[in-house]
């Protein structure tokens, strides 16, 4: 635990997938009290249709742009390219409907913001969270 | 002497104590900014008729077509206030060029996801483009389609709804048995072309504006929309200020299905149909649809088909129009699309518009969204 309030971050990964074969993984912030995620509940946060945590205020999604992790979870559990997502996010964030995810040009900056922010979920890269922060991840359900 | 002093120094006093307390103020009641974010779109096209009458753009035009801002700020857990501020066409007020405008501005407030209320300046929710109509990055096309958008473009005299509305809207979304549905209900003032209709209704009636949109899978969604007023439709303008000599109803009915039949291939169909049922003259029924095909050849091309009709008085045979549009969207960068494509138009003799013009333009752009 002392670890995890020094990160801030923990590993969430999914229940009902071969995960051990996953590249991506969940990052969140440790307001986010939920730890493990159907494949349907990762769907609907990040096509935006679950915007509300029980506990911590505000879903904040984010992801680092043009990764390999966000077109390998794209390509396993949804039909749409990685083009495909950017575009429903476009109509979703300039219609006004929601705010969108964060980009990231880089893995850093992204655990950087996942630290900080409260309430914030990312898909990241399985590899770079072991091989960066082998320590100091609470890896849910691994 | 001591008085004028004295006047002066409140004067001064007068003059700077508002700003001395804006600049001093407590910061309570401002947001962080970790509470707002920032995105927005720019688009910069080109257009030229390269064949045909010489309707369109005839000299070829570069156009700064837009820079959007969109602001979202959240003041608490349930409340968001959202805007779109946009600069068109190289907006120089000094020179009465281009056009600065908030494309929607409201605030909402959220009772849960199935319930949600906006107040303010809005799009119009009516089928798949107008919300995204200036949103560039966000279509795969240099315009969207003009038969079911901007009909009035194409050879009718009003449109099947107006783009923007002030007034209220209720709205959310839910899931039932895995299919996600949403909903909103607008109630407005409605559209007029001589007063401010988002700050004044220039008559009691209000607008009332829906659609219902159902995601049957992944690859499909499927969409119901109505618009309905009685609009000022006709003023006397030789005078000083401008009369109002005609009232219409005005009805629009929408439905559209977006489809990914096969993966990266994509189909977009919408049909509008509906009636300007003047006080004092005939009505017109009109309608319109459009098709669009799409195919996602790799990562960075995704080619494009789309036809589209209006029949803008189903009573008058000869004043249709048809527009087709072939075109390529290259994804050129981290959301920034470079497009090119042919748009040929053919109207018929009595079309309002066109007049019987058939021609074809080439059209480019570059859309960044950010």
């Amino acid at each position: 635990m002392k670890i995890l309030h020094t990160f801030s971050l923990a590993i969430l990964l999914t229940l009902a997938s071969p995960i051990a074969l996953a590249e991506w993984a969940l990052v969140a912030n440790e307001s986010v009290q939920q730890e493990s995620f159907t494949q349907t509940e990762v769907k609907r946060l990040f096509f935006g249709r679950i915007t509300k945590w029980a506990e911590s205020g505000d879903v904040k999604l984010c992801y680092v742009s043009g990764s390999k992790s966000l077109s390998a979870y794209l390509d396993e559990h949804t039909t749409y390219s990685p083009r495909k997502y950017k575009s429903y996010w476009n109509r979703k964030v300039f219609s006004g409907d929601l705010i969108g995810p964060k980009t990231f040009r880089d893995f850093k900056a992204m655990s950087s913001y996942v630290k900080n922010t409260r309430g914030a979920i990312c898909i990241a890269d399985k590899k770079t969270i072991m091989k960066t922060m082998p320590t100091n991840i609470r890896a849910v359900n691994d | 002497m001591q008085k004028d002093i004295f006047k002066h120094n409140i004067l001064q006093w007068a003059l700077a104590g508002p700003i001395l307390i804006l600049g001093f103020s407590s910061p309570t009641f401002a947001v962080n900014w970790s509470d707002v974010n920032l995105n927005g779109y720019f688009s910069f096209e080109y257009e030229k008729n390269i064949s045909g009458d010489p309707e369109g753009d005839t000299n070829g035009s570069f156009d700064l077509d837009l820079l959007d801002l969109v602001f979202n700020i959240k003041l608490s857990d349930k409340m968001r206030i959202a805007t779109d501020i946009t600069w068109e066409h190289g907006a120089a007020t000094e020179d009465s060029f281009g056009n600065v405008a908030i494309e929607y501005g409201f605030a909402e407030y959220r009772f849960s996801n199935l319930v949600k209320v906006r107040v303010g300046k809005m799009f119009t929710n009516f089928g798949i483009y107008n919300e995204i109509h200036t949103a560039k990055p966000a279509t795969l096309s240099v315009k969207e389609p003009l038969s079911t958008n901007k009909n009035n473009k194409m050879g009718s005299d009003v449109r099947f709804y107006p783009r923007w509305n002030t007034g209220l809207a209720i709205l959310g979304a839910t899931s039932w048995n895995d299919h996600d549905i949403d909903y909103v209900v607008q109630l407005t003032n409605g559209e007029d072309e001589e007063y401010n209709p988002y700050e004044e209704d220039p008559n009691t009636s209000k607008a009332l504006s829906g659609r219902t949109r159902i995601n049957v899978s992944d690859s499909l969604q499927l969409g119901l929309s109505f618009h309905l007023d009685h609009i000022n439709s006709a003023y006397d303008t030789s005078g000083d200020d401008p009369v109002l000599t005609g009232r219409a109803k005005l009805s629009s009915y929408g439905f559209h299905v977006e489809w990914e039949p096969k993966e990266r291939l994509g189909v977009e169909f919408e049909y509008v149909t509906g009636s300007v049922n003047p006080d004092t003259s005939a009505k017109k029924t009109r309608n319109a649809y459009t098709l669009m095909l799409s195919y996602e050849v790799n990562d960075i091309v995704t080619g494009y088909w789309r036809t589209e009709t209006l029949e803008p008085d189903t009573n008058i045979d000869n004043d249709g129009a048809n527009l087709n549009v072939i075109g390529v969207n290259l994804l050129i960068d981290n959301n920034a699309y470079l497009k090119l494509e042919i748009d040929s138009m053919q109207s018929d003799s009595a079309n309002g518009k066109f007049d019987g013009a058939d021609f074809t333009e080439f059209k480019a752009s570059l859309s960044i969204g950010f």
